[in-house]
């Protein structure tokens, strides 16, 4: 929550996305308002296809809405922000999420508010990572910068074309 | 049993350095038993064409096997190897070595006498045509490497390539010539970001049937694979990449 | 360990559960009323056949929230009310809009509730929610 999946959505989406976030009660989250259905945004490609981007919220609790937006989909990323009490249990609460998914969706972890909060360190999600035995991508980013949000796009391309390469013989 | 020893004989200092990371991956292996030392006995050694002629003396007093490095194109002869050096075809010329160095009939490698070493020619590192790599290449079982664990930023270096080869090989378990084709960058360059990996424990190694060089892979799903390409280049297209 | 929940007034949690109990005790057929917040979490709940209020909280407010993108994108105005009708029953999610925190009313409903009759409950649920 709060790792600013709408910014990022928004930071290159071609259309002014649809937002679904409502008021905030939850007191152990510094934040006024926040996404409870989804987050919509569209990029229409000079081929005529258009890519549909989904942010979901984070809590735990809509982890419904996480399996409906996953469905299909071409690639995943995993927002997390370093501000957060426990950020690796974040992130171990959406790869548990997602587990089914991740054996075969690309994902691309983006962590945020690596300068502000150096703790943890990206080698200690790699930590994380290598426990459960998974291997992601891991950038530090900053999702009020588009080129950052460009770059967990590009490497989560990368990620889909080395699937791509899974169906060689 | 002593490992053997493999030396360098008049070869430029970065082709020195890139063998001895060489062997240093390949003594991750159970089945490679070498190691590349700097000074002799030597059991076996690595030159050039040019240093083999200046120093035919010292080479005709030399029992140990002598693999030459030699300049592409053209089918090199047997005991040599075509620059860029390959390191499957590296590896292939040890392991038949080794078999024959620790066969009950072979000979123990020769003291060597202290070489006065010749200049080390002007290293050519180029790309060898299509049909001298696949001249070149034996048909052996092919290494391929993944990722364990993700490099750090500082490995990464905010590389383009690092990130790229990082990427490929944290879904994939890929060769270097793989590699090379996928990112479009040689196989050397390749390369040496795998040793830095190599280095800092963070590849699994598999074997795996060998890749042909020219040999044309065609995906599973020949009709997916084409239409993926043309949105995701789209897709770059449209983000300015 | 404080929950968002616990921060809500003693008496509009109070009332809450008075509506979801009445609800389900009163009409025909309701199996499940459950009170939300609008961001899901759940402020009274009550069931003649048990279900997870926290689960169906927080899906009141994701259809909630999805639903007023519709009904704002189709230039209908402020969304009130869903019904989802199933094989076997229906579900009616229907804002409750305060002052201090707006509110989300799910009732699920087997085949045997009158429809009608159902809604009628929860829009008048939503009015005493609203002035509480």
């Amino acid at each position: 929550m709060g790792a600013g999946k709408t910014t990022a959505i928004r930071a290159i989406s071609d259309i002014e996305p649809i937002v679904t976030d409502v008021a905030n009660h939850d007191t152990s989250v510094a934040k006024e308002r926040t996404t409870v259905g989804l987050d919509y945004g569209m990029l229409s490609l000079d081929n005529g296809d258009r890519i549909r981007l989904f942010g979901t919220p984070g809590q735990a609790r809509f982890d419904f809405l996480w399996q409906i937006l996953v469905r299909k989909a071409l690639g995943l990323v995993i927002l997390t922000d370093n501000s957060r009490p426990d950020p690796l249990a974040d992130l171990a609460m959406f790869l548990d999420g997602f587990a089914l998914q991740l054996e075969s969706v690309p994902c691309v972890i983006g962590v945020g508010r690596l300068d502000s909060h150096p703790q943890p360190t990206l080698e200690h999600y790699a930590d994380l990572l290598e426990a459960r035995g998974q291997v992601f991508p891991l950038l530090p980013v900053d999702v009020r910068r588009r080129d950052d949000v460009v770059l967990l796009v590009d490497t989560l391309l990368g990620q889909i074309e080395a699937g791509m390469q899974l169906d060689l013989p | 049993m002593a490992q053997l020893r493999l030396g360098a004989i008049g070869l430029a200092a970065k082709d020195v350095a890139y063998i001895r990371a060489l062997l240093r991956l390949y003594s991750h292996t159970a089945k490679l038993d070498w190691v590349f030392v700097d000074h002799p006995p030597f059991a076996a050694v690595v030159t050039d064409r040019a240093v083999r002629a200046a120093q035919a003396v010292w080479f005709a007093g030399f029992n140990g096997p002598v693999l030459t490095l030699v300049e592409p194109p053209g089918a090199p002869e047997a005991d040599t190897v075509a620059y860029p050096v390959h390191a499957e075809q590296m590896r292939t010329w040890l392991a038949l070595r080794q078999q024959t160095l620790r066969a009950p009939a072979a000979t123990a490698p020769a003291p060597a006498p202290a070489p006065a070493p010749a200049p080390a020619p002007a290293a050519i590192v180029s790309e060898p045509a299509p049909q001298a790599r696949e001249a070149a290449a034996p048909a052996v079982a092919e290494r391929r490497y993944k990722l364990r664990r993700w490099p750090s930023p500082a490995m990464l270096q905010n590389n383009e390539l690092h990130l790229k080869i990082a990427t490929l090989l944290s879904r994939n378990d890929l060769s270097t010539l793989r590699l090379a084709a996928l990112t479009g960058h040689s196989e050397d360059a390749c390369r040496r970001f795998l040793i830095m990996l190599h280095q800092a424990g963070l590849l699994t190694e598999s074997v795996a049937p060998g890749d042909m060089p020219g040999h044309a892979h065609e995906p599973a799903d020949a009709s997916a694979a084409p239409v993926r390409n043309g949105l995701l280049a789209s897709l770059r297209r449209h983000l300015g990449l | 360990m404080t929950t968002p929940i616990d921060n809500m007034p003693a008496a509009l949690r109070e009332t809450a559960q008075q509506c979801a109990a009445a609800c389900v005790a009163e009409v025909a057929g309701i199996q499940a009323a459950v009170i939300a917040t609008i961001d899901g979490f759940d402020l009274a709940a009550a069931f003649r056949v048990e279900q997870d209020a926290a689960r169906i909280a927080a899906m009141a407010s994701s259809i909630s929230a999805i639903s007023g993108v519709v009904a704002q994108e189709a230039g209908l105005g402020k969304f009130r009310h869903v019904t989802i009708g199933t094989d076997a029953g229906f579900a009616i999610v229907h804002t409750a809009p305060r002052a201090d925190v707006e509110l989300v009313i799910s009732v699920i409903a087997s085949e045997d509730a009158i429809q009608a009759q159902v809604m009628h409950r929860v829009a008048a649920m939503a009015r005493v929610l609203a002035a509480a």
